[in-house]
């Protein structure tokens, strides 16, 4: 356990020393909420009456924060990290691949976690968007989001064999993801052959119960399905990062 | 007594065999040094003996002091590249890399005084010369108390005073009890730290032995030097029957087994058809056989 936050403590320094990490985990998410509350902000979707639609894209902006801080950041790192030969000294340590893939994860989380809370304040202050849903079911699926995207991202940096295949690959998911989730069009809008396919996304998920927190207001117990396909994308994608780490 | 026995070690790389079939044995506070041309192998046996690798055939095996098997061996590796995070501080480095063997953090001060890197605490690892970064690797190979240290061409690329003080710690280290094997394609470096040399070539070892013993088994005893006033004709010298003579900056350079009459009828032959600017004979290096026998085991 001591290694564990030993591990975590010092990937928190090298991130908030990182100019391109604070970059992405922060400013593209807050961007992104300016941008999309200005171009979305009066579109109704399937709203009704009494919800403010713009509520739907702060689940979009959120979801977005947890991929970029997710798959970009990880898969950049870690890709770059293996290349240097970081990794291959870290597994001359007593570090295990469990320290090594946890400790990433829970610095992830922590930055995803601050960059939600300033895409919220950010809608509540500057656009005055009413806030809604459970603070603790958002917590959870934050860390749901944030362990299926972190796992996304080490398996492609751990498949991929230089850094600039592994980018390229993160880049092409996570702009399906972003546009097939429904976190930047409302899914009413897709056809039925493109709504198949967001079912397969596993954002897509995340940005339903989000939403549904957000716009709806629902219980996560109304939502136990998508809770249950969010919980297993989880597992297996976890699975994988664990199964596929390779230190270089 | 052995720390290491390596036995018929192979290792393949899809259908090129990278090891085939090496074996040597690395006794308890030994330097031992893997030497050998680029490709030969070197950094893939360091690889595997630090587990960074797997191996295809052979047996490898780690015993204590009382010639014990032993599994659990504590290692410090250094990487041909210093591998470390770039924006940590020196202090950082020690102190995160301590924590996780779960070691005190302060071992390593006499070495840090050593290369002079006390003052360079709370500078971050990309502000320090390539020099300064390659002795921080070798400082923090150590944070875990190592029995065994293995070094991935410790002074590559790096300047002959930055090479003195590395080899300085690595003479200090062995002083203390600790065992060193290091991979280099420096002769000298080679001659003047290990005890004993593996010549490794295309995957295989040459010959194992000591630099002294290497060089009085394996080569002609004597290097003889030409250089000559004016322009000079390769050719004379086969005509003469010297072969295998090497030029190198104007200097024509090959080895004898005997400073006999031959070769002083071969000089005075010389002398009568070019002016000769200096002429030395010595005792040949290791460098000499290192050439020789990679050149040899390469044609053939």
């Amino acid at each position: 356990m001591n290694r564990l936050i030993n591990f975590f403590t010092m990937q928190c320094i090298i991130a908030a020393r990182s100019k391109t990490a604070l970059l992405w985990s922060f400013l593209y998410p807050f961007v992104m909420l300016i941008l999309m509350l200005s171009v979305f902000g009066g579109m109704n979707g399937d709203a009704v009456a009494g919800d403010d639609p713009r509520l739907m894209t702060v689940a979009g902006v959120l979801v977005i924060t947890v991929m970029s801080g997710g798959i970009f950041a990880i898969t950049t790192v870690l890709s770059a990290d293996f290349q240097n030969g970081v990794y291959k000294r870290l597994r001359v340590t007593d570090l295990t691949r469990f320290h090594v893939i946890g400790g990433l994860i829970l610095r992830q989380f922590m930055i995803i976690l601050l960059g939600a809370f300033l895409v919220c304040l950010g809608a509540n202050l500057i656009f005055s968007v009413p806030l809604q849903g459970d603070l603790l079911t958002i917590l959870l699926l934050l860390a749901l989001g944030s362990v299926l995207c972190c796992s996304i991202g080490f398996i492609i940096a751990n498949v991929c064999h230089r850094p600039q295949t592994a980018t390229a690959v993160a880049n092409g998911i996570f702009l399906i993801m972003l546009f097939l989730s429904g976190s930047t069009f409302p899914k009413t809008f897709f056809p039925e052959w493109l709504n198949i396919i967001s079912h397969s996304i596993p954002a897509s998920y995340l940005y339903d119960l989000l939403e549904s927190q957000l716009f709806y207001n629902e219980r996560l117990a109304d939502n136990t399905h998508t809770l249950f396909v969010l919980l297993a994308m989880c597992f297996v994608s976890l699975a994988l990062a664990i199964k596929t780490f390779k230190w270089e | 007594m052995s720390m290491i026995s390596i036995t018929n070690l192979v290792k393949k790389f899809d259908d090129m065999r990278a090891l085939k079939g090496i074996s040597f044995n690395v006794g308890h506070g030994e330097i031992f040094a893997l030497l050998g041309p680029n490709g030969s192998g070197k950094t893939t046996t360091l690889e595997i003996l630090m587990g960074l690798q797997s191996f295809d055939e052979g047996v490898i095996n780690y015993f204590d002091q009382n010639g014990k098997a032993k599994s659990n061996i504590k290692i410090g590796p250094v990487f041909q590249t210093p591998v470390y995070y770039e924006n940590l501080t020196v202090r950082e480095l020690i102190k995160y890399y301590s924590q996780f063997y779960k070691a005190p953090t302060d071992r390593l001060s006499k070495y840090l005084d050593m290369v002079n890197l006390h003052n360079k605490l709370d500078c971050q690892f990309k502000d320090l010369s390539g020099g300064q970064k390659q002795q921080l690797s070798i400082v923090l190979s150590l944070v875990n108390e190592p029995d065994l240290l293995f070094f991935d061409e410790p002074s590559n690329a790096l300047d002959p005073q930055i090479r003195q003080k590395i080899w300085a710690l690595i003479r200090t280290l062995k002083e203390e009890g600790r065992t060193i094997v290091f991979t280099t394609h420096y002769i000298e470096e080679a001659e003047a730290l290990a005890d004993r040399v593996s010549i490794l070539n295309m995957g295989e070892i040459l010959v194992t032995d000591t630099p002294q013993r290497i060089i009085q088994d394996y080569n002609e005893n004597y290097v003889v030097e030409l250089a000559l006033e004016e322009p000079f004709c390769g050719d004379a010298l086969e005509q003469l029957g010297v072969r295998n003579a090497k030029l190198n900056k104007g200097v024509f350079s090959f080895c004898v087994n005997a400073i006999d009459g031959d070769v002083l009828q071969t000089v005075k032959q010389l002398s009568e058809k070019f002016n000769i600017a200096k002429f030395s004979i010595g005792k040949s290096s290791l460098e000499d056989v290192f050439v020789k026998l990679t050149t040899e085991r390469s044609a053939s």
